[in-house]
């Protein structure tokens, strides 16, 4: 039974994917020009080449600061560092672009006041890059903080008991542990980069995302669209397998009965300073700034809310949905995972796949059912449903990791003796893996559902008629360019996932190896 | 005395992962009332033996029955929510989100007598005090015995102890193992007990099975097999023991421990006695030895000593000699042990 359900869960996951490939081979019409796919594969390698760089600095800087020393508001930087996680990043673009547009408040002010006239362009790669940079850093800096906390303390001891001075134990101890989970953050961060569609698109930057939807929106091609997502298939899975492999033994040293924590090493008044003022900076780009000027911006106007209100709910229900049936999907997968590893892992490569070139994956399908049954796949409730299976197959691996961590948690003795006490093994799980895991279960839930509040191409390609989510009427005003409407969609985004992020961030600052709560 | 029922048998069992066998045709009978200890090292097969009794893993070979019932055979294999089997498992493995209460109860399900089955037990191992508590507040040695009353509420055939005192140490092992013993003896319940310990196999089992790379080598009563071990694996697996070269010629082996009559071909043999089977002697026959090393070790005096060209282990409870000297060494013959070489 469990077995059964897991490889529906796995199915429904690698289905979209097979999809893509198979449009991608199908006769189809207006053929996308060689040159238009290596002009958008460049640009798209180009900024995940600059967000790499930028996520890598910023987030390791900031992780090692705030575990490796002592300086004043440390212990809330901890977890703030991460909340910039709640703002969509077609959000922060937003703001950026309007910030420093020629015409904007800002430019206008500075040369009124200070006679310059001067500012980053915003609307152009390195803008991008920007952008997607302060949005994903956290991904960078969640990982490597995570690695340095579990490190015990003992090894760089042993490093000083071996002749090193603190600095040199760092540099010959520390930091080579930490080369993992720097890859695993960057790999990540390039992932949401390749995938990320609202930010380029207003920014002007011609990425294959953005030619996987133009595809579809203007020429109306999935053959076309589905050849733009095949290198982002080929990209999805050499970053997954990097971000696996580095978390490969990820826990070798850490988990262990006699681990203990760094000491942070207190900064003088000078160097405290600076820290704080490099951590602030950090938050204040990522987070304040963008959703302060959007916030002012939106006060100017009257907005729809109405609208608003509907779109609120079609997020709140979709997020819900999606997250309710990723998790549980999640979790059939999870409870086979040990019998079926390579089950599990092929299912995880929908996380780093572009939500638009998931949606492109199930268009192929549902156009086979539109021309064999006409109307089969036109009604609200089964258009809906393709939305939440979209958001189930993209996010499965981002809820498969807290369950299976949860997991984890339960021995396998427990599930034997469950089983000598009469226990089927679906009884097992249901009376003791499952309530024991329920946290993590929870966990995975929020992520998911943070997840698909933000999302934005997968939305625009399978919405059924008339179903607008907030990152949807966010994007509808953006592109009329009237931001300060834009703005409300997206803070009420930043505004219904924020609890959820600061709650997830909090619990993940928290957790310590061999602690009774630990990430999962 | 007609012999009680079998309550396990396994006969000609084999299980095999790749290319190894972890059991190999291993024949083991479990008679009502009594309790077996399997002991064996790491890696024996020990506790493989006990999962395929639980049902937990399949057979590759043999036929396991429980009170009667084929249970497995190559192929098919009862569940074992459907076996009469109890365990209590090497970390206890106590359901964390269940109070004591519900973890004992949680075979009972469904059952009208779930409530005063619980409580009795509680009662019975005196733990009804902490029926509200989680698993992580307890010692132990609570630990442990709830998680014998949640092995024993469903009233089973067998109660099946993997490794029971491996988590506990120091005077509480010796204390929670008497106190197991008892529950057993009182509810004259049938058990299999795994483990490494000779001490514990041996002052807990009624009769013992001694394991080593999957294969059973030797069964019999505690006493039988420390005296009289057939081979230096069992031999070594009850004791500490020395072990030297010897000769069998003419149904008399020799070496330099003694001579001692045996009933085997002629050639290479082993001879082995406990190091609580050599005394010094005053008398200049006995076996001359120099010591080479003296230990304190509470009740005892650990000395080494080279005798010939090998070295001999000696537990002497009285007063030791200084290391250097020249002793002589006593042996009774009766002790002496005869190996195949």
């Amino acid at each position: 039974m469990l077995r059964l359900l897991a490889w529906l869960a796995a199915a429904v996951a690698i289905a979209p994917l097979i999809g893509v490939v198979g449009a991608a081979f199908g006769e189809g019409r207006a053929g996308i020009a060689a040159s238009d796919l290596i002009r958008y594969a460049m640009t798209s390698v180009a900024l995940a080449v600059m967000v790499a760089l930028a996520t890598a600095l910023l987030g390791s800087a900031s992780a090692w600061l705030v575990v490796m020393h002592r300086f004043p508001g440390r212990s809330v930087f901890a977890w703030a560092l991460a909340l910039p996680l709640a703002a969509p990043a077609f959000s922060v673009a937003y703001a950026y672009a309007d910030l420093f547009d020629v015409a904007g408040d800002l430019r206008s002010w500075m040369r009124l006041a200070l006679g310059i006239d001067w500012g980053p362009r915003m609307r152009s790669l390195p803008g991008a890059a920007f952008v997607l940079s302060l949005a994903f850093y956290p991904y960078v800096y969640l990982t490597v903080r995570a690695a340095l906390v579990n490190q015990s303390s003992q090894a760089i001891e042993a490093a000083r008991i071996l002749g090193c001075s603190p600095n040199r134990a760092v540099f010959r101890v520390a930091l080579p542990l930490l080369r993992p989970a720097l890859a695993a953050g960057v790999a990540l961060a390039v992932m949401e980069t390749l995938a990320d569609y609202g930010a380029v698109q207003f920014l002007s930057v011609q990425t294959l995302t953005t030619g996987v939807v133009r595809s579809w929106f203007v020429y109306g091609s999935l053959e076309a669209a589905a050849r733009l997502a095949l290198p982002l298939l080929a990209a999805a899975a050499v970053l997954l397998w990097i971000e696996r492999f580095s978390r490969r033994g990820r826990t070798d040293g850490t988990a262990r009965a006699r681990w203990r924590p760094i000491q942070p090493t207190p900064l003088t008044a000078g160097r405290g300073i600076l820290a704080f003022t490099f951590c602030f900076t950090l938050l204040t780009l990522g987070l304040f700034l963008p959703v302060g000027w959007l916030f002012i911006n939106a006060l100017d106007i009257h907005p729809d809310w109405s609208r608003l209100t509907r779109a609120a709910a079609h997020s709140l229900g979709l997020g819900l949905g999606g997250a309710v049936a990723t998790v549980l999907l999640a979790t059939c997968l999870a409870l086979s995972a040990e019998r079926m590893p390579v089950t599990a892992r092929i299912s995880s490569l929908g996380y780093a796949t572009p939500g638009a070139v998931m949606a492109i994956g199930l268009l192929a399908p549902a156009s086979i059912l539109w021309q064999t049954v006409p109307g089969a796949v036109s009604g609200l409730g089964v258009g809906l449903l393709l939305l939440i299976y979209a958001y189930a197959a993209r996010l499965m691996a981002a809820a498969l990791e807290p369950v299976e961590a949860g997991l984890m948690r339960v021995s396998p003795s427990m599930v034997s003796a469950a089983r000598t006490l009469g226990r089927s093994e679906t009884g097992a799980a249901l009376s003791i893996r499952l309530p024991i895991a329920s946290g993590a279960l929870f966990t995975a839930i929020l992520v998911v559902f943070i997840d698909v509040l933000k999302e934005l191409p997968a939305t625009l390609i399978l919405r059924p008629f008339n179903v607008d989510t907030l990152a949807v009427i966010a994007d509808n005003y953006a592109r009329d360019e009237r931001l300060s409407h834009a703005g409300w969609p997206s803070l009420m985004i930043v505004g219904l996932t924020l609890p959820a992020v600061i709650w997830l961030t909090r619990k993940i600052t928290a957790s310590r190896p061999g602690g009774p709560h630990g990430p999962g | 005395m007609a012999q009680a029922e079998a309550i396990v048998s396994v006969a000609g069992v084999s299980r095999v992962y790749g290319r190894k066998a972890a059991i190999d045709r291993a024949d083991l009978t479990l008679r009502h009332g009594r309790i077996v200890g399997l002991l064996g090292a790491s890696g024996s097969g020990k506790s493989t033996l006990l999962r395929v009794i639980a049902g937990l893993e399949s057979i590759d070979a043999g036929t396991i029955a429980i009170a009667g019932q084929v249970v497995s055979t190559p192929g098919r294999s009862v569940p074992p929510e459907h076996r009469r089997v109890g365990m209590v498992f090497q970390d206890f493995a106590l359901f964390p989100h269940l109070t004591v209460a519900q973890n004992v109860g949680f075979g009972l399900q469904g059952r009208t007598d779930r409530e005063a089955v619980t409580g009795g037990l509680l009662e019975r191992l005196r733990i009804a005090h902490l029926s509200e508590a989680f698993p992580h507040t307890l010692s132990g040695g609570e630990q442990q015995r709830v998680a014998l009353a949640r092995a024993l509420a469903r009233d089973p055939a067998v109660i099946l102890l993997d490794e029971p005192f491996s988590s506990l140490d120091g005077s509480l092992r010796a204390e929670v193992r008497e106190d197991l013993m008892g529950t057993l003896r009182d509810s004259a319940t049938s058990a299999i007990v795994v483990t490494h310990d000779a001490e514990d196999a041996m002052m807990m089992a009624d009769d013992l099975v001694l394991m080593d790379a999957g294969r059973i080598i030797q069964a019999g009563t505690p006493h039988d097999l420390y005296n009289r071990p057939t081979s230096v694996a069992a031999a070594r697996l009850l004791g500490p023991l020395n072990l030297v070269e010897g000769q069998v010629r003419e149904n008399l082996a020799t070496s330099i421990l003694g001579q001692k009559p045996v009933a085997a071909a002629n050639g290479r043999a082993w001879m082995g006695v406990r190091p609580t089977d050599l005394q010094l002697t005053g008398s200049p026959n006995g076996l001359e030895a120099r010591v080479l090393s003296v230990s304190f070790a509470g009740g005892y005096h650990l000395v080494r000593v080279e005798a010939g060209s090998g070295a001999l282990s000696l537990h002497l409870t009285g007063e030791a000699p200084a290391a250097g000297a020249v002793v002589h060494l006593a042996i009774d013959p009766d002790r002496l042990m005869v190996l195949p070489g």
